[in-house]
């Protein structure tokens, strides 16, 4: 029952040996009799690692040493684990069949991205990664049709992973993990000629020491252990398999524990305009941090490393845990979460846990005769949301007897709530608005939030929450203490108690230099260092006092080009459910569905903030146009000036196409604009409509559906929304000319909305005649085409051309493409409102 | 949902020249595309015909009144011979092609008033096109 021990730490770097191989150095002579106990090239090359750079840590290294060594070759009970967890992240046909050539250091073999081998991608829509270390570069997140790796660049990489290795707190495993994915992120772990090279190192040696550390809790006995071993194997031949190596299979090892936190969208978006701003990126951050302080003060129940969170982000955790203990332990620690979100919360928000038992089978691929773990993933997803119905009349009563016996016993008035989000509590007024101590509290989170550097957490004793608790104490209540560190700040003080520290280097991956190292230290509290990415794009503005702080929405409206309104934009992964459970059809192994999380985690976490960062240019001395309130997971919510958003959503889509590197997985949005006065819930709910009932609801005439975005209530495929807007730079173009040429006049605009209205009545009248059967689908689509607007537009548009003679080639370009391209008359309404809105003074 | 166009033939493959009385009893009988076809062919013709928009003005603001007034057969065949005077006052190409053009849509209308709303339509039609050709 130890967390130090070291098959976990051997699973962890078992092959490690393949990136120290693939740079062409020969083993060191003392390590040459390496051979003889290994299998295949690499196992040496791990223990040569563990030797040379960990030799130090107070651990027993040479058992640790001895088990990489083994993995290919287990006989002792100890290696026989770290090779079964291997063997369940990830097993290949080749490995069961015996070959002995095995996973040879190929350096030019570079990382498929996982995306470009899902179900419907064609062979020429392959990607591969640049061999770089993760970085917010567009090189090293995007990959390309032409990438190779070579011997240099792994030696280059190696080097510098080498001396970061060096850093890492002797011991610390979280350290060690961090290091791991920065420098083993796109370093192929398979490089077998026959196998796409779409898993990486690091999410296979993640994923198995997750799930060593699972089995090290079931105490299997040896025989049982061997005989998992023979029934793998057996699968894989499809040879006939013992009844004792049919049940070992199908025994639990695992519970693959999903959390979901439920009630975000009123926690945010349910607020009165009063100071809302303010307080809205404090109560996203927290809502993040509260998941993630959750899904580690789980691990720490079960005194697990950071390995077996397999993913975190999005209000959802899902955790890898070892079946015998979570079943005994899953229940009160439910409980316990409910009861301190319920002290503080009081219903609005709330975490729903629910866990499915993972048996060896259900790692194995379907070829190999097993379930593909995606299934365990879908199947956890459901049980959270039967949880969440349940919940949901629960609380529904739970809610009334609030509303019963406390607010009307207590005579609440107006008086007595909160002025930001209407609840009870510590209220205080501060810039002549009455708030409860959670919106100070967020609102303070929020300054905080500008600029840190660093994020700080301690691991302190769990504290019960006070009555009137904020985001501090909710954190304290499962032992975590939050600090947000910005240059110059002085360190926090060690709390009491505090048994640990986690040193957080924000939006960059240098997290290990010599400065951070020696600046956070408490005496000597265990530190770790790991990197992270704060999703953040806040605007700012000066107040009266020149002071810098949050810009209010209407700030962000007074942004926009032509009428000061505001936006929202919402948009999600589409069908990210069958993304996941067939997108990687029968090869759902634990280690694919790992890495592809972490790369839609990468994308929304860190290159969709990036880009909203582009158009706040208060710096620069103009005003800030977008507020991120949440991007992670698979989806974004971002407000903003209403004109900034179309333009961002076809730029996020852009660069998710070329992620993935085809339309296999695809992307949608919703937008919605009004006036800045209009109340942020609605907008929001506007924008989740325009998502899911419009864009989600979208259908090309050729049957694909969905990839669309839906602006000024009409839904488009993005093919057809790029075609609008480049008209609507042409149009503003010529409403807004450079220098001296004449304006066309915006009554342009008028004839082109009253031309789309004559279009839209005559196609609802030809419409009716076709459900009323009076013509077929083929006259209605004629009479829709073929009608009064199209003369209609040929007359005003050439009337306009001819008024206008410096405009005709354009004008005449529109007035053909219109007539001639596919339903773009049916966006004409929607062209002429935009250009007329960015056109619009004030 | 989005919509396909019907397939548009190759314009300059589509028959030209001075239309026939088949196209246009086809474009009254049945509006639509063979309408809009016919016009779009006819307008760059009767300017190439010299025929100016005030030429046939007149007669387009008749048809109107009588569309606003409702439709009365009786009425309507009274705009042939004022399309003949029309014509031979003008003296160019176009406007004969124009008055042949509309004296067989006429006798297709005869007492239709769904068919007079496509007269109206195809004259509407002609007009726009042929100002879009270019025509004054
Ligand atoms: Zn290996
Ligand atoms: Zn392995």
């Amino acid at each position: 029952m130890d967390r130090h021990n070291p098959v976990i730490l051997a699973a962890l770097l078992h092959d490690i040996g393949k990136f120290g191989e693939r740079t062409a150095e020969p083993l060191p002579v003392w390590a040459e009799p390496f051979h003889h106990e290994a299998r295949y090239t690499h196992e040496p090359y791990s223990a040569v690692f563990v030797e040379e750079q960990l030799g130090r840590w107070p651990l027993d290294m040479t058992t640790v040493r001895r088990l990489v060594l083994k993995h290919h070759a287990p006989s002792l009970p100890d290696e026989l684990l770290v090779s079964l967890a291997d063997r369940l992240s990830a097993y290949e046909r080749a490995e069961a069949e015996g070959d002995r050539e095995g996973a040879r250091g190929r350096a030019e073999t570079a990382l498929r991205t996982v995306f470009s081998r899902l179900l419907g991608v064609s062979a020429d829509g392959a990607r591969y990664h640049e061999l770089a270390d993760l970085s917010l570069d567009r090189r090293a997140l995007f990959p390309r049709p032409d990438a190779v790796g070579s011997v240099e660049s792994y030696r280059a990489l190696w080097e510098r992973f080498t001396s970061e290795v060096a850093r890492v707190p002797l011991g610390d495993l979280r350290t060690l993990l961090a290091v791991l994915r920065r420098f083993t992120w796109v370093i192929p772990s398979d490089t077998r000629r026959d196998l796409i090279p779409d898993i990486s190192l690091y999410h296979h040696l993640k994923t198995t020491a997750a799930i060593a550390a699972c089995l090290v809790r079931e105490e299997l006995g040896e025989f049982d252990v061997r005989t998992l071993h023979d029934g793998l194997t057996n699968r894989w031949k499809k040879a006939p398999l013992t009844p004792r190596e049919e049940e070992l299979l199908h025994r639990p090892l695992c519970a693959l524990v999903k959390g979901d936190i439920s009630g975000t969208q009123d926690f945010l978006y349910l607020l009165t305009s009063r100071g809302a701003a303010r307080g809205l990126r404090g109560r996203s951050f927290y809502l993040q941090l509260l998941t993630e302080t959750i899904a580690e003060w789980i691990l720490r129940q079960f005194q697990l490393h950071p390995t077996n969170v397999l993913f975190v982000g999005g209000g959802h955790f899902y955790l890898l845990l070892p079946y015998r203990a979570a079943a005994e332990h899953l229940d009160g620690i439910q409980q316990r979460i409910a009861r301190v979100l319920w002290k503080i919360h009081k219903g609005d928000l709330s975490l729903l846990v629910a866990s499915v038992p993972v048996a060896a089978i259900d790692f194995l691929e379907e070829e190999a005769g097993g379930n593909a773990f995606a299934a365990k993933w879908g199947d956890v997803s459901r049980r959270v949301n039967e949880e969440k119905q349940r919940k949901w009349q629960d609380l529904g009563q739970e809610g009334m007897r609030r509303e019963l016996f406390i607010s009307r016993q207590r005579g609440m008035t107006a008086e007595d709530t909160c002025q930001v989000c209407h609840n009870a509590g510590a209220l205080e007024i501060q810039d002549d608005v009455r708030k409860c101590q959670h919106c100070r509290g967020f609102e303070e989170l929020g300054r905080l939030l500008r600029d840190p550097t660093h994020l700080v957490l301690f691991t302190v004793p769990e504290a019960e929450p006070p009555e009137q608790a904020d985001w501090r104490d909710a954190l304290r209540a499962f032992g975590t203490e939050a600090w947000l560190i910005h240059e110059g700040d002085v360190l926090p003080r060690r709390p009491p108690g505090a048994t640990e520290a986690r040193v957080y280097t924000l939006d960059a991956t240098d997290f290990l230099d010599e400065d951070t190292c020696r600046r956070f230290r408490w005496g000597d509290l265990p530190v770790s260092y790991d990197f992270r990415w704060l999703a953040d794009a806040t605007p700012r503005k000066h107040d009266e006092h020149g002071q810098e702080v949050i810009a209010e929405f209407a700030d962000l409206a007074e942004a926009s080009q032509g009428v000061k309104w505001l936006g929202v934009l919402r948009m999600d992964v589409d069908g990210l459910g069958d993304v996941f459970k067939n997108g990687l059809g029968a090869q759902a192994t634990i280690s694919r569905m790992s890495t592809l999380s972490e790369s839609l985690r990468l994308f929304f976490e860190a290159w969709v903030p990036r880009l909203c960062r582009e158009y706040n240019r208060f710096q620069q001395g103009k005003k800030d146009a977008l507020y991120l309130i949440y991007a992670g997971g698979d989806d974004l919510f971002v407000v903003g000036a209403w004109s900034v958003l179309p333009e961002l959503a076809e730029r996020i889509r852009d660069d998710f196409r070329e992620l993935v590197g085809g339309d296999h997985v695809t992307l949608s949005a919703g937008i919605a604009i009004e006036h800045p006065k209009f109340p942020l819930y609605q907008l929001a709910a506007n924008a989740r409509h325009a998502l899911d009932d419009q864009a989600k609801e979208f259908q090309r005439s050729n049957g694909r559906a969905k990839d669309a975005v839906s602006f000024l209530q009409t839904a488009m495929g993005w093919e057809e929304f790029a075609r609008i807007a480049g008209w609507k730079d042409a149009l503003l173009q010529m409403l807004n000319p450079q220098g001296e040429e004449p304006a066309l006049p915006r009554a342009f605009l008028m004839r082109l909305m009253e031309i789309h209205a004559l279009y839209a009545g005559n196609r609802a009248r030809w419409r009716r005649a076709q459900r009323l059967r009076e013509i077929t689908h083929e006259q209605m689509e004629e009479l829709i085409h073929y009608d009064k607007w199209q003369w209609r537009l040929v007359y005003h548009l050439s009337r306009f051309a001819e008024r206008h003679e410096q405009h005709r080639e354009t004008i005449d370009r529109l007035l053909r493409e219109i007539v001639q391209q596919d339903g773009f008359i049916a966006r004409l309404r929607v062209l002429a409102r935009w250009a007329e809105l960015l056109t619009r003074e004030g | 949902m989005t919509r396909t166009n019907p397939p548009r033939q190759d314009r300059s493959s589509s028959s030209t020249g001075t239309p026939t009385r088949e196209e246009v009893q086809r474009a009254i009988r049945e509006g639509g595309r063979a309408l809009v076809d016919l016009a779009e062919r006819l307008g760059p013709q009767l300017k190439e015909g010299r025929l100016t928009t005030s030429q046939i003005r007149n007669i387009y603001g008749m048809v109107k009144q009588m569309e606003i007034r409702g439709f009365d057969a009786n009425e309507f065949v009274l705009l042939k011979p004022k399309l003949a005077y029309a014509a031979a006052r003008a003296n160019v190409p176009g406007a004969d092609t124009l008055k042949e053009v509309l004296t067989c849509a006429i006798d297709e209308v005869g007492t239709d008033a769904t068919k007079f709303a496509r007269f109206v339509d195809f004259f509407e039609a002609i007009l726009a096109y042929h100002q879009a050709a270019g025509g004054r």
